[in-house]
């Protein structure tokens, strides 16, 4: 008796902790970024300026034409919602990256600052369809 | 006898679990409905376009690499989806069963010439299919839109 009631209350504590809902979030560098670069001005600011307002250096760097280059720092929002039905899981993930370019000139100046609008990001579960 | 079916269910519920896993991730959903409609090519500058519609956004993991997004040449804008569906026995096989589709589904190109004007402006979306569910037959054709100075077809 006691052991059949054991092993139930073992079945009934792994069904339970094997369902339930799921929240995942993943952020991905300095999403103040954009903040940071309202700080740098065009014409003005030079790449080493640049580097100590951002506080870091550039996630990448892409070559232009004529010795220009630009500095890109990039964000990341992720979240994961879903529903864990014991033998079955439905989720979502939405991801948003975000991305602030520096466009240096070949003197070494920053000429153009450009940032993407941050915006919100929503929950959703439902696995299927096209919205 | 009953008990020991329950049991026996339970039991083999426990061990498939998480049999079957469904899901869908949208990258970048932010640059589904870009508004070109400004962009005039053999006018527009590369600088505008960036002011305009910002940086192309970069994917989180390695579906693409940042140098794909901007050159002088073009800037692409692209959301993408995939979309997973996973049979997972871990109790019994360590193997998994996943099959996924990943497409960039609405994507933005915008081409510049030398001096960086606009040349022509891209704009393609395609679906993604829920393998094994769906197979390659069931993907709708894809639908491409191009504008240049010439007009659009």
């Amino acid at each position: 008796m006691h052991i059949k009631t054991f092993f139930t209350v073992i079945c009934l504590s792994a069904l339970l902790m094997n369902s339930g809902c799921l929240w995942t979030r993943v952020k991905v560098n300095d999403i103040e970024q954009t903040t940071k670069a309202r700080e740098v001005k065009p014409n003005v600011t030079t790449s080493k300026e640049l580097l100590k307002i951002m506080g870091q250096p550039p996630n990448s760097v892409i070559v232009l034409k004529n010795g220009r280059h630009v500095y890109v720092y990039n964000s990341s929002d992720t979240k994961t919602k879903g529903l864990n039905l014991l033998v079955l899981i439905i989720s979502k993930t939405n991801s948003r990256s975000d991305s602030t370019y520096f466009l240096i000139n070949n003197t070494g100046i920053v000429e153009s600052v450009t940032s993407s609008q941050n915006g919100q990001l929503p929950w959703e579960w439902w696995a299927f369809g096209d919205n | 006898m009953q008990k020991t079916l329950i049991f026996s269910c339970l039991a083999f519920v426990l061990v498939l679990g998480q049999g079957c896993v469904f899901n869908r991730t949208v990258a970048n959903e932010q640059v589904r409905n870009l508004d070109t409609s400004f962009i005039r090519p053999g006018q527009t500058t590369a600088i505008e376009v960036l002011n305009r519609l910002g940086p192309p956004p970069p994917l989180p993991d390695i579906i693409d690499q940042q140098n794909k997004y901007f050159t002088d040449d073009f800037v692409r804008y692209a959301c993408h989806e995939t979309r997973r569906t996973e049979f997972r026995l871990t109790q019994i096989l360590f193997l998994p069963f996943l099959w996924s589709d990943t497409q960039a589904i609405y994507e933005t190109m915008i081409t510049f010439d030398n001096k960086g004007v606009v040349k022509e402006v891209i704009k393609t979306q395609r679906k993604t299919i829920r393998p094994p569910f769906k197979n390659e037959s069931s993907r709708p054709p894809l639908v491409c839109k191009q504008t240049t100075a010439k007009g659009t077809k």
